[in-house]
């Protein structure tokens, strides 16, 4: 089982969480060795969503530890969503690109998205960035498929709403 | 991890086969001695769970010798053993693999892995029936070896191999003794000499010896007869054997 | 309207893209290379609970094909036997000349049916295997519990499908069709069973192969000789007898399984 190629996509959801580049990949690999030390895996199939679901826990572990210490973890990445970024409600599963590479409409865009809610965002992200499909996102958020499906719709119904409203197409 | 046994015995109806044998085994390569009917098959069988004990206890750890999990990490190759008819030696490695729990990838890797290291590369597609006694007990200690045990327990395994393969046996026997426990039992004294850690010698169920071969002091051939045989130093002829004895010294 | 609906999409899958990116990972070939993956990476091809289901799947691979072939020559038996002469017509007919009757030919089947599967769980044994099997994670116990389950649920089975055979092709009634389907193969299995928990070798199979000749010979003449019709009469003993051969046999089952558990005969006292 070749687990190196789902490195990349895991380290990127902790990116997206937690705004931080070493957090990031610390909790990519704990969560790679938290997968090989939980002896069912092989029974789940595809390691893709066992994955994600253990990262996410991780996360939020995470975050649950250090908000009792305030001032951990503070990322002084310049990005659209705030100057100084660290991660907090208003950031997860925020756009992660410097304001610098992005056009008007892609701004229009991110400021949408700050209009969703975090589960929301992460939803969108796990979707159309890290590219699992509504079952496995299922899985790793613990909603049945079908409410995956509604919430993404919901979702986009919103961004395009607030799209059209800057007369986007 | 180490292994303890406590007061183990087995009692037969006439017998005593093991008598309150109390033990710790911890890395490295144990060297058990004794003459046939000392109960060093007994013994072994029991630290394999394949027979219970009348009293005693056997743990790896914490686990107990009757539980799955302490299976899963013990190698045994018996004495004897036989094959289901028709078995090449991969298809013998294939299904000792399947009962041990591995997955399908990984028997078949480590399948070739063993059959390379025990030199049976080569006749891995032939019949069993076909094989010598030596290839035999290679394939016998390959599948001791599959699952990687941290516990290893041979019982007579250079019985049949010539010089050559007895040299790479010991080779590999040094090697796992770095990593896990492994005890094997013979009544060649000079297998022994050179590969164990620790000794232990056995003789009508008891434990007479448990020491290292520094413990000794002297010759370990010469202190094994003068436990078994009863003799001393002293009742060596000059060419330093005693004819009636003779039969005794087995493979030596 | 809808083209622009996905075209719509597809710029906003694009754009979300590019919103969200993140920089290389660094450390990422030194994890997969350190001491604590391998080790964990090891650690893990060996889970500590490995489910039945695959275990029995390795199994049913290990039982040998011809114990299925003659579960099949049995059903194909059994529907030759539905074909006439051997409905049994209303009076006239030659079934009247016949000694023997469809189901009681079946009956002397299937005992051989039970040796079968009792003779391929006893492999192990026969083969000097038990050791080796005894020492590892998945017991004997386990691998005699897997051989028997699977072809004693084959048995089952086929002996189930058999049974609506009788009342509708021979004229026999529920008691007599499972007198003569059920009642052989629980009979064998009750006798056999001791014969392998108690001996080894030649004699075991000489023993196990007698006990089968035996019930089958007794089943081809019960009809014969009008025991079996006589034993109908008596009212309830069909079943009784069902129940009680039934209840010996899984007895002894269980006897035999729990043996396994250990290797209990000593045949090398010595060492």
């Amino acid at each position: 089982m070749d687990l190196e190629e789902y490195y990349d996509d895991i380290y990127r959801y902790c990116f997206f969480r937690m705004r931080d580049r070493s957090l990031a990949e610390d909790l990519t690999q704990e969560t790679f060795l938290r997968f090989l030390e939980t002896s069912a895996y092989h029974d789940r199939g595809k390691p893709l969503a066992f994955l994600y679901t253990i990262a996410r826990n991780l996360c939020i572990d995470h975050i649950r530890r250090t908000k009792a210490r305030p001032g951990s973890g503070i990322n002084c990445d310049r990005s659209i969503s705030g100057d100084a970024v660290h991660s907090t409600e208003g950031t997860v599963f925020s756009p992660t690109a410097s304001v610098s590479e992005l056009t008007d409409t892609s701004i229009v865009l991110a400021e949408a998205l700050q209009t969703l809610s975090e589960s929301d965002r992460e939803m969108i992200c796990l979707r159309y960035v890290l590219e699992l499909s509504p079952g496995e996102i299922g899985r790793v958020m613990n909603l049945s498929r079908f409410a995956v499906y509604r919430r993404l719709k919901q979702a986009l119904k919103l961004l395009e709403n607030q799209l059209r409203k800057e007369d986007f197409q | 991890m180490e292994l303890h046994i406590d007061r183990l015995s087995k009692y037969y109806k006439n017998k005593i086969a093991v008598d309150r044998i109390t033990l710790t085994l911890g890395r490295g390569v144990h060297g058990l001695l004794g003459a046939n009917g000392a109960g060093k098959t007994t013994l072994m069988r029991m630290i394999c769970g394949i027979l219970r004990p009348d009293s005693g206890t056997v743990t790896f750890g914490r686990t107990d010798v009757s539980t799955e999990e302490y299976r899963s990490i013990l190698g045994y190759l018996p004495q004897d053993f036989g094959y289901y008819p028709g078995f090449t030696a991969e298809d013998f490695l294939m299904y000792m693999a399947a009962l041990k729990g591995l997955r399908k990838a990984d028997a078949r890797c480590r399948t070739g892995e063993l059959l390379s290291l025990v030199g049976l590369d080569a006749h891995k597609k032939q019949k069993i029936k076909t094989y010598s006694g030596g290839m035999k007990q290679r394939l016998g200690i390959a599948q001791a070896l599959l699952n990687r045990p941290k516990l290893l327990v041979l019982d007579e395994p250079t019985a049949g191999l010539d010089p050559k393969e007895r040299v790479r046996f010991r080779e590999m026997i040094d090697r796992l003794g770095q990593e896990s426990i492994v005890l094997l039992s013979t009544h060649i004294v000079s297998d022994i000499e050179l590969i164990a850690d620790r000794i232990l010698m056995m003789k009508d169920g008891r434990l007479i010896f448990n020491g290292t071969h520094d413990d000794i002091g002297e010759d370990l051939e010469e202190f094994y007869l003068e436990q078994f045989d009863d003799i001393r130093p002293s009742d060596h002829a000059p060419d330093g054997t005693v004819t009636e004895n003779k039969a005794k010294r087995g493979g030596i | 309207m809808k083209r622009n609906h996905f075209r719509q999409k597809a710029l906003l899958t694009r754009t979300l893209r590019r919103l969200y990116t993140s920089p290389a990972p660094e450390r990422k070939e030194a994890f997969f290379q350190s001491s604590a993956y391998r080790s964990a990476a090891e650690k893990a091809l060996y889970p500590s609970r490995i489910p039945w289901a695959a275990f029995l799947q390795t199994q049913i691979h290990y039982i040998r094909k011809w114990n299925w072939s003659l579960s099949v020559c049995i059903f194909a038996a059994a529907i030759l036997l539905t074909l006439p002469p051997w409905q049994t017509a209303s009076s006239q007919g030659n079934l009247q000349e016949l000694d023997l009757s469809a189901p009681v030919i079946l009956s002397a089947c299937i005992p051989f049916l039970a040796l079968a599967t009792i003779a391929e769980a006893g492999r192990s044994a026969r083969f000097g295997m038990e050791e080796l099997e005894l020492s590892a994670r998945f017991s004997l116990h386990a691998v005699l519990c897997a051989r028997l389950g699977i072809l004693g649920a084959g048995n089952l089975l086929l002996l189930v499908v058999l049974m609506p055979l009788g009342p509708h092709f021979w004229g026999t009634d529920l008691s007599m069709t499972a007198a003569c389907i059920l009642l052989p193969y629980l009979l064998t299995c009750a006798l056999t069973l001791p014969a392998v928990r108690k001996l080894r070798g030649r004699d075991c199979t000489i023993l196990c192969a007698g006990i089968s000749a035996l019930v089958s010979a007794f089943f081809l003449t019960a009809d014969a000789t009008g025991f079996l019709d006589r034993a109908a009469d008596i009212p309830a003993l069909i079943p009784a007898a069902l129940l009680f051969f039934g209840t010996a046999a899984v007895l002894e089952l269980r006897k035999y399984i729990r043996q396994s558990e250990e290797l209990t005969w000593n045949f090398t006292l010595t060492g």
